[in-house]
């Protein structure tokens, strides 16, 4: 009995192990962001760091700094210029290895989410970051000059999602050949019968002598008559 | 001691030689083999439609997509030299024939094996005798065939049957009942059921479009029409 | 046992039964055959060419850089036979030696009787095994073969072989140290004894070759050369006047002669040469009974021919032979000739064959072309179809209807105006019929003349051509004739494993406008951009023609059409990451565009942005992707964006609940895959699906153990691609398909910046039972048509799979839930019935690509494939459903009518008779 508990329990074990999106060596990712306020494509500044304990958990603990008035008036021109708010992101993983992403989005729409953003992070499936994107929450994609202007908060309130690689599917033969056992065994015990019912085979037929006997009858009463 | 000695010795000289594989037989070294067989012309398959030039040419043997390629003799024999060990999918290729592929498997012992290739169930093992004798089994169908124009798709459409069997049905039956009596019933029968249908109709439209008033007077001209023939054949 | 057999046969039976039931079978009707559908075969660039008019049926022999060894008919050019070899290494010929050659030192191969141990012609290919294959070469079968394995691979790559007295010698150096001979008998395998080992320090890769018997070096101004055969290995030494300046190469019939400097030298003391001649290229052969050396050169578009005998160097004058040679052809080198043998012959049957630099194969007779194959389209890398220009009347008629409409803005809306606008049309088109018919009309073009006149329907193209060589055709693609030619030298394809490209930079479709087309390629010697405009109806140079750039191409994108000329400009991102436009009055056109690239080294993608301030063109790069994993060990395989040209038609697909389920349809998706070795899964594919304007990864996707070669078809809002599965070993596809959900997001606009990040994807796998050499979907104008996925296999034959069969949304347990969707129940295996193969029985060897393009129907689209060979058809997916079909019964139906009309005036005739009869009873 506890034998098959057992067996039971590494089974559900190692089916977990090697099914979906879950990643066979996890470990700490920091990332670190800088963003590009003007139209200068050189020019960086720090925003703020992400640091992810486990990719498989998307668990993250954020920190970044508030905008300054003077950055955010940079931006709101950026914004009416329709220019690109660029955000420059550094990745390091425990083995030291950095690497160095670019993503961009229009800076108008930062500004008309007030500063709601995500940053999408792409893992690739042993565990390195492939992409990160930012985009922001703003559902329209024209840009309104009079919302930018007025904008109050100047803090960032950014959500961090990771998206994870997943398994292909493969042929599922194993299925199609049950399938085809399961009914050769059903032809030959003989149970699949057409079991539909007299009426829903043959109403073809039965029909139209119906309406044949009925319109002979009634004009039969007719000439009678 | 000294058995400790020779023990030690020995392991060290065991450790530091190096081994080296025979050398008198360059193939299994190597690992290469060559796979025979024979394939059948299919002069009765192609019939009429054979080419002038020999059936050889057209015919190439092909493992892995073309990776490793055979031809064929004058006399339908082949030879394909310097495979090494693996497993490998044959193919006869002629562009009008159907000859059915085999797997052939070469283990690193050069023992070979074919068997019916079944990529649903890769494990299951029909074999096939080798060398390899690849028959031509049916000509390949790359054609529709028109539809032929037949005299029973005109016949039996239901827009001519509709129209040709009621037809025959009212020319045909009367001449075939004799008894006089019930051929008047059906004359007399067949006629009014017309008549009463299609005018009551026709006077519902125009009832519909001038008012009640036309319905009442043509009853009764009906009626007259009616006892007037009646009375014709009574007389 | 009885299981196995059942299931197989049970497996099959299912699929007939579902075959005839749901699937509609496409097939071609037998008198349909050749109608709309041409093959040409092809051969590859001639390595080694051997010409033979004595023996009893004249034959040219070649063994080409396609790995293809052919006999030609050497009085027509046409193909006798063809056997294609293996292809990449194990397929190279080394050498191709033909037996009963002029040669003085080799044997013919006698055999005995009965066996089958001789051959004509015997070839040498590979170098780790070498295959040693003898033929037959009057029918083109194989006589017999064997391998041999080197010991050591990478000194194997190097070697040589060469044919004496019945020997076959294999010479394998090792550099700077030894070679090593090996002599084996031709037609066994079985070896002489054992190697010898020469000693020679003095080899070096790289400059040294096989002469005949004596392997050759060049050290400076020196040849120092070795006899392999001779008993005494001493090193002969020959010295030179000059250093060569360019390859030395050996000069085949002779034995230890080379050709330096555009001279000949021996460096065989049993054998002089005439050192007085000068050319590029020689060829040695016999006239009259007497050896005769015979070169070919090419000076200001003439070919001049001339020939003198080896031993008292005297010119031969029933030899000189001077053509104009077409510019076209390319650069002609002399490679082999042949003479019928007689005793005071007037050199009236001399047959030269050269080979040229645009890969063509010229046949020269008394003072004119023969033939010529084009060989060039054995390797075709780009093909656009484009629109002939109108017919003449139509011509004339467009030319007046752009003269009325430009004073018309918003006529459409008012139903007189139109009116009146269909009566002035038809008028004028009376008119210009009545001049035409009289001959009062314009004068008809070169094109009209030819031919070349646009069909009703759209289905009479110009098929553009391009081929790695640099050589472009225009062929009909009705009747396969070649139209015209162009030959562009010393371009190349860029690296990146890219090809170049051909673009179609303005259509047909604004007459009186000529359509242009520019081919943007890579300079072979300086590496920088180049672009050559041409009319792709006549086949010449416009607009300037070549446009040599300055910068290195990284990236190239069409513009719309800039108003004036109607010319797409193209923008060309350089390899500093500057943006520039021809022609430069589209600059204004490219202001927001995005551009991306994606490395293969690096298997790093950027995105730019373009921006137009201040009459000046500058990038911004917006984004960067990194799939090279955590080592740099994933390198990129395919990339595959969708057609530009496409259209998709139905918004989203309806459920059986009667909802919708909207496609993501996103115009800026790119499909990338790439490939890492991996310890546990011996190798890993992975899929990623990038929006390349805002640079997210949409969707990843593993596969584990899995290998290339995969081809990937990305169409509207699905992707298939084909992997080799190395588990189970057998190809399968994969199939995705991605939808938004039951809302659409926005319906009018699509913007990759405001694009849902996570639509939902439908994914589903099917094995396939042969090798997938190539994929394409068939596209059309609208796409209204059903999308049908072509298939290329590797035996040559294009089978069209219906997407429904593809569809990953095949329920796999109930069947009867997709029905409502027009989805049919799953089953792993593709089936592959014959009548799907469009090409019936015209095989295609070493089919490497197939192209779609939209005709004027919308049913109809048109298919090239190319490989060795090319075929070109047409498939209709949908069946012609705006046509007419072929065998429409026009008899039947008027004889019904007739029938019908006559039988009712008869009755009705016979009708009143009776009534009338019937009143006067």
């Amino acid at each position: 009995m506890m034998y098959n508990y057992f067996i039971v329990i590494c089974f559900l074990l190692c089916a977990a192990n090697c099914g979906w999106s879950y990643l066979e060596q996890d470990s700490w990712t920091n990332v670190e962001l800088h963003h590009g306020l003007s139209s200068d494509p050189e020019h960086f500044s720090f925003r703020g760091n992400v640091t992810i304990p486990s990719l498989n958990s998307a668990l993250s603990s954020l920190h970044q700094i508030e905008l300054k008035t003077s950055e955010l008036n940079v931006l709101t021109d950026l914004a009416r210029q329709n220019g690109f708010y660029r955000l420059k992101v550094t990745v390091m993983y425990p083995n030291g290895k950095k690497q160095i992403f670019l993503t961009s989005s229009k800076a108008c729409s930062l500004l008309q989410s007030e500063l709601n953003d995500i940053l999408w992070i792409s893992v690739g499936p042993s565990g390195f970051i492939s992409s990160v994107t930012h985009t922001s929450l703003s559902d329209s994609i024209e840009c309104d000059v009079n919302i930018i202007e007025h904008i109050q908060g100047q803090e960032y309130n950014t959500d961090v999602l990771v998206k994870h690689s997943e398994l292909a599917p493969m042929p599922d033969t194993a299925g199609f050949i049950q399938k085809v056992e399961r009914e050769r065994e059903a032809r030959e015990r003989g149970e699949v019968r057409d079991n539909r019912g007299f009426f829903s085979k043959y109403w073809m037929y039965i029909v139209p002598v119906v309406l044949l006997v009925f319109i002979s009858g009634a004009t039969n009463q007719d000439a009678a008559k | 001691m000294f058995l400790k000695l020779l023990s030690f010795v020995t392991l060290i000289a065991l450790s530091t030689c190096e081994v080296v594989i025979g050398q008198d037989e360059i193939d299994e070294v190597s690992g290469l083999y060559t796979i025979e067989g024979k394939v059948y012309p299919p002069e009765q398959l192609l019939g009429a439609a054979a080419p002038s030039g020999k059936w050889q040419v057209d015919v190439t043997l092909s493992i892995n997509d073309g990776e490793i390629k055979g031809f064929l003799r004058e006399d339908g024999n082949f030879v394909i030299s310097g495979v090494p060990s693996g497993s490998y999918v044959l193919e006869v290729n002629h562009p009008d024939i159907f000859y059915e592929p085999v797997r052939v498997e070469i283990n690193p012992k050069g023992k070979f094996r074919a068997r019916k290739v079944n990529f649903v169930q890769p494990a299951q093992i029909i074999q096939v005798p080798y060398p390899l004798k690849m028959k031509p089994l049916m000509r390949l169908k790359y054609f529709q065939a028109r539809e032929q124009w037949k005299i029973t798709d005109f016949l039996f459409s239901p827009m001519v049957l509709m129209m040709v069997l009621p037809l025959l049905l009212m020319l045909v039956l009367p001449k075939m009942i004799n008894d006089p009596e019930t051929k008047k019933e059906i004359e007399n029968m067949q006629f009014p059921k017309m008549t009463n249908d299609m005018p009551e109709i026709s006077e519902m439209l125009t009832s519909f479009l001038s008012g009640k008033q036309p319905e009442k007077e043509k009853k009764p001209v009906m009626a007259n029409k009616q006892t007037k023939k009646r009375s014709q054949q009574q007389q | 046992m009885a299981d196995a057999h059942f299931l197989a046969g049970a497996l099959t039976s299912a699929m007939l039964v579902l075959l005839s039931t749901t699937v509609v079978v496409n097939g071609l009707y037998e008198d349909q055959i050749k109608k709309f559908d041409w093959r040409s075969m092809h051969v590859g660039a001639a390595k080694h060419i051997h010409v033979d008019l004595n023996h009893f049926q004249p034959r040219l022999l070649l063994g080409t850089h396609e790995q293809v060894v052919a006999s030609i008919c050497p009085k027509t050019g046409e193909i006798g036979w063809r056997q294609v070899l293996e292809q990449k290494a194990r397929g190279d010929i080394k050498l191709l030696q033909v037996s009963g050659f002029a040669d003085d030192s080799s044997d013919t191969a006698a055999a005995p009787v009965g066996t089958h141990l001789g051959f004509d012609m015997l070839t040498v290919q590979g170098h780790a095994p070498a295959l040693v294959r003898g033929w037959n070469t009057n029918t083109g079968t194989i006589e017999w073969e064997w391998s041999v394995m080197p010991l050591n691979t990478e000194r194997a790559q190097d070697a040589h072989w060469f044919y004496s007295n019945s020997l076959l010698y294999h010479v394998v150096p090792t550099w700077r140290s030894h070679l090593e001979v090996t002599a084996y008998f031709g037609t066994s395998g079985h070896t002489t004894g054992s190697t010898s080992k020469i000693m020679a320090a003095w080899i070096k890769p790289e400059s040294c070759l096989l002469s005949g018997t004596f392997f050759v070096c060049v050290d400076g101004k020196q040849l120092i050369s070795l006899d392999l055969v001779a008993k005494s290995t001493q090193v002969i030494a020959t010295t030179l006047d000059t250093e060569p300046t360019s390859k030395v190469q050996a000069l085949a019939g002779l034995n230890g002669v080379l050709v330096v400097n555009r001279k000949l030298v021996s460096v065989n003391k049993a054998q002089t040469v005439c050192d007085t001649l000068q050319s590029s290229s020689y060829a040695v052969g016999t006239f009259n009974y007497r050896k005769i050396v015979a070169y070919g050169d090419l000076a200001e578009g003439v070919l001049k021919i001339k020939a003198a005998y080896l031993d008292n160097c005297a010119p031969v004058p029933e030899l000189d032979q001077s053509l104009t040679f077409n510019a076209d052809y390319g650069t002609p080198s002399l490679r082999s000739f042949d003479c019928k043998l007689k005793r005071n012959g007037d050199g009236k049957s001399c047959l030269f064959v050269f080979s040229t630099s645009a890969e063509s194969i010229v046949a020269v007779q008394q003072n004119r072309v023969r033939w010529v194959r084009e060989e060039a389209l054995a390797n075709v890398v780009d093909s656009q179809f484009i629109d002939l220009p109108l017919a003449d009347s139509e011509g004339t008629l467009e030319n007046e209807m752009k003269g009325k409409s430009v004073d018309a803005t918003g006529f459409e809306t008012d139903i007189a105006s139109a009116f009146l606008r269909r009566i002035t049309t038809q008028a004028i088109q009376i008119k210009s019929l009545f001049l035409h018919v009289i001959g009062l009309g314009p004068p008809p073009t070169d094109t009209q003349r030819a031919g070349l006149v646009r069909d009703s329907f759209g289905l009479h193209k110009m098929l553009v051509l391009l081929t790695r060589s640099g050589k472009i055709f225009g062929i009909d693609n009705i009747i396969g004739k070649h139209h015209w030619q162009l030959y562009l030298p010393n371009v190349v394809g860029f690296g990146n494993d890219e090809n170049m490209r051909l673009i179609v930079q303005r259509t047909s479709k604004h007459f009186p406008l000529q359509p242009l087309c520019t081919i943007v390629a890579k300079d072979l010697s300086t590496g920088n951009g180049v672009l050559y405009r041409f009319n792709p109806i006549t086949g010449r140079a416009a607009e300037g023609g070549l446009l040599q750039l300055d910068y290195q191409i990284k990236q190239l994108s069409l513009l719309p059409e800039a108003e004036p000329d109607f010319v797409k400009g193209i923008l060309l991102l350089d390899a500093t990451n500057k943006v520039h436009v021809h022609p430069k009055h589209a600059t204004q056109l490219a202001d927001g565009m995005y551009l991306y690239t994606a490395d293969v080294k690096t298997s790093e993608l950027a995105g730019y942005f373009v921006k137009y301030a201040g009459e000046k063109l500058s990038t911004t790069p917006i984004w960067t992707v990194h799939l090279c994993g955590h080592n740099n060990e994933q390198k990129i395989v395919a990339v595959a964006g969708k057609s530009s040209i496409e259209h998709v038609h139905s918004q989203g697909r309806v459920l059986g609940d009667r909802s919708v389920l909207y496609k993501y349809i996103n115009p800026n998706l790119v499909a990338v895959i790439t490939q890492a070795p991996d310890a546990l899964h011996k190798s890993i594919l992975n899929l990623y699906l990038i929006d390349v304007v805002s640079g997210s990864i949409v969707f990843t996707m593993t596969h584990r153990k899995v290998r290339p070669p995969v081809h990937i078809v990305h169409s509207e809002n699905w992707l298939a691609y084909s992997y080799y599965n190395d588990k189970v070993r057998r190809t399968e596809i994969t199939t995705i398909e991605l939808y938004e959900g039951k809302t659409q997001a926005n319906s009018s606009v699509w913007s990759s910046l405001k694009a849902p990040m996570m639509p939902l994807v439908e994914r589903q796998s099917y094995i396939i039972p042969t090798v997938v050499e190539a994929l394409r979907e068939t596209i059309t104008e609208r796409g209204i048509t059903n999308k049908h996925v072509l298939i290329g296999t590797a035996n040559g034959a294009i089978i069209e799979m219906p997407w429904a069969l593809l569809d990953p949304r095949r329920p796999i347990a109930s069947t009867t839930q997709g029905r409502e969707e027009g989805a049919i129940p799953y089953i792993p295996e593709l089936p592959l019935p014959t009548e799907n193969f469009i090409n019936y029985n015209q095989t295609i060897a070493r089919l490497r690509n197939i192209y779609t393009a939209p005709s004027g129907l919308e049913s109809t689209c048109l298919v090239v494939a190319t490989g060795l060979d090319l075929f070109v058809t047409r498939v209709a997916p949908s069946k012609t459903f705006d046509l007419l079909k072929e065998d429409f019964d026009y008899i039947l139906i008027s004889i019904v009518l007739v029938a019908l009309t006559s039988g009712s005036l008869i009755v009705r005739h016979l009708a009143s008779r009776k009534l009338l009869k019937q009143a006067w009873k």
